[in-house]
């Protein structure tokens, strides 16, 4: 059953197709909230209101690309919670491992495949530019992880995040511009072939 | 020194990037490229930190999200949306409904309110007292039949008097009463008197006539006339005596469409110079012959008789009012009522707009709520 015949269905009010379409975009939506806020819970939460909302409002879809469709409904989810910690910051609590020390990532996100070591410099590297998407504007941010995180087109990332190409294109040069900057502060942590030059 | 990017410069390096410049906008950035150095140095930092940004791993859903169907008690709420639509379509026939029929009122209202030709209906006494006047002595020139028609603007053609200057009376149709408001001067006296009451009761039933609300634009000025005020159009106005107008119709018998304008009341009994009862002479000279009539006073006539043909018989003076001089102090009575009925009309009309005009928006809003 393609992809419109799902939306089809679930705007008919079956449940099934509807389960069906999150079990395709899940992990994109998912991917797309913890990029936009840094954190596991909050990414959570946001794919988990985003799923809701689109069920509830899935007659108000009314064609062209139900991934940005998606993505502009998390991006405003997201947009909603940094509205929230700019009114009420708080500090987030690290996990603690079996030793009582923090774990600086989440255990999916290990590859086994590689040593230790390398392991540590990939770990510390995502934090980094992590880092550096925290400290973008919203808007920025969000342009930056649609085009360079989730790959899409310009087009497309218009269509999620209900701009003009125009405003695509000048955020997303900004928003590298910007974490380009961010990230010569973390120039050792970066592999010899992705070291930056200092100007 | 280090070289000054710009803006541009840097949207055209993520164009440029990710593919989106336009043929002729690549050749041009790929010509820069090789002709400034630190452009390329730059191309090459963004290149470098949109491939880190890429490479960020792409994350799985720690869970499902699946939507499960919880039954959930389901309040009874009332679709508002159908109940501001049924309300604002109802308004809208009810408005429909009202409009149509003021209007059809209002088309029948001038027709009752209007003062009716007034056809009178020939009484036996005024049968007699054309048949009396008919034996008056003959005239050579046929007195202008006063023909009870709506009033008109129109001057009616003046009376041309022959040498002898007799005015013969006609003798009514069965369906028009002719009445003339000539005075003959061999008139007998039991048909023609002239006393200041009934010329000032005509003249007040002139004035209420002409400001009434059937006929608003005309004015009482000259249909009208004051005891100082003399005919329009006399050939001679030296007669002592009335100054009647009547049509100048030639033939008794003449429909009352023919061209007729209404009456001025006989005023000559408020003219200093007239006498209250003109005596009756035997014939008139051209100087004494009566001015020409030209107006007639249909609602006036009908409610009174004219000066001239006031006689004693009680049947022909307003002992037995017309149906238009009654019409005629109906009207003057019903003004305001027609007035407060018109203004309720408007405010039923305006408020039936407005519910409907607002039921409907309120349907719209809640659909287009329910739709989202």
């Amino acid at each position: 059953m393609d992809e419109i015949a799902l939306i089809q269905a679930a705007r008919d009010g079956d449940l099934d197709s509807f389960n069906r379409l999150v079990l395709a975009y899940q992990d994109l939506i998912y991917n797309h909230a913890y990029r936009m806020l840094g954190e596991e819970e909050a990414a959570d939460d946001a794919a988990q209101s985003t799923f809701i909302s689109a069920y509830n409002h899935i007659k108000s879809f009314r064609g062209g690309s139900y991934k940005a469709w998606l993505l502009r409904i998390v991006t405003n989810a997201c947009y909603d919670e940094l509205r929230r910690r700019k009114r009420r910051p708080t500090v987030p609590l690290e996990p603690l491992d079996d030793t009582g020390e923090e774990v600086e990532s989440a255990k999916w996100m290990v590859d086994p495949g590689i040593q230790p070591e390398e392991q540590l410099q990939q770990a510390e590297l995502r934090r980094a530019i992590q880092h550096c998407l925290d400290n973008l504007p919203g808007d920025f941010r969000a342009t930056v992880i649609m085009v360079d995180v989730q790959g899409l087109d310009y087009f497309e990332a218009a269509e999620a995040i209900g701009k003009p190409i125009g405003t695509i294109k000048s955020r997303l040069a900004r928003a590298r511009l910007r974490l380009r900057d961010c990230l010569n502060g973390f120039a050792e942590l970066l592999p010899a072939g992705f070291r930056l030059g200092l100007g | 020194m280090k070289y000054q990017m710009s803006s541009r410069d840097y949207e055209q390096i993520s164009a440029y990037l990710d593919n989106q410049l336009s043929e002729k906008d690549r050749a041009f950035f790929e010509a820069r490229l090789k002709a400034e150095p630190e452009l390329r140095n730059e191309l090459h930092e963004i290149d470098k930190t949109r491939m880190l940004v890429h490479s960020l791993p792409r994350l799985r859903a720690p869970r499902n999200y699946y939507i499960k169907a919880v039954p959930v008690p389901v309040r009874p709420t009332l679709r508002l949306a159908p109940v501001f639509g049924i309300t604002s379509a109802v308004a809208s026939v009810l408005l429909a409904l009202v409009i149509f029929g003021s209007t059809f009122l209002q088309s029948v209202q001038p027709v009752a309110m209007a003062p009716a030709i007034p056809k009178v209906q020939a009484t036996q006494a005024i049968q007699q007292e054309v048949q009396s006047s008919a034996a008056l002595p003959e005239a050579t020139t046929e007195a202008p039949p006063l023909m009870m028609t709506a009033p008109r603007q129109e001057a009616s053609p003046t009376l041309e008097i022959g040498g002898t200057q007799t005015i013969e009376i006609g003798i009514a149709t069965p369906t028009t009463i002719y009445l003339y408001a000539y005075l003959p001067t061999s008139t007998p006296e039991n048909i023609v008197t002239m006393n200041g009451e009934q010329v000032d009761a005509n003249r007040m039933l002139c004035e209420e006539y002409y400001g009434g609300a059937a006929y608003p634009t005309l004015t009482t000025q000259n249909d009208c006339p004051t005891p100082t005020q003399t005919p329009t159009s006399t050939p001679s106005s030296s007669m002592p005596g009335q100054k009647v107008q009547v049509s100048s119709s030639p033939t008794p018998t003449e429909t009352p469409t023919s061209t007729e304008t209404p009456t001025e009341t006989p005023t000559a009994t408020a003219t200093p110079t007239s006498s209250p009862t003109p005596s009756p002479s035997p014939t008139p000279s051209p100087t004494e012959m009566p001015p020409a009539i030209e107006k007639v006073i249909p609602t006036n006539e009908a409610a009174s008789p004219p000066a001239g043909l006031t006689a004693p018989n009680a049947a022909v003076d307003t002992g037995a009012p017309t149906p238009a001089g009654q019409e005629q102090a109906v009207s003057s009575s019903q003004g305001p009522n027609v007035s407060f009925v018109n203004y309720l009309l408007l405010t039923v009309e305006l408020s039936l707009a407005a519910i409907a005009i607002i039921a409907g928006i309120v349907a719209i809003i809640f659909r287009v709520r329910a739709g989202r």
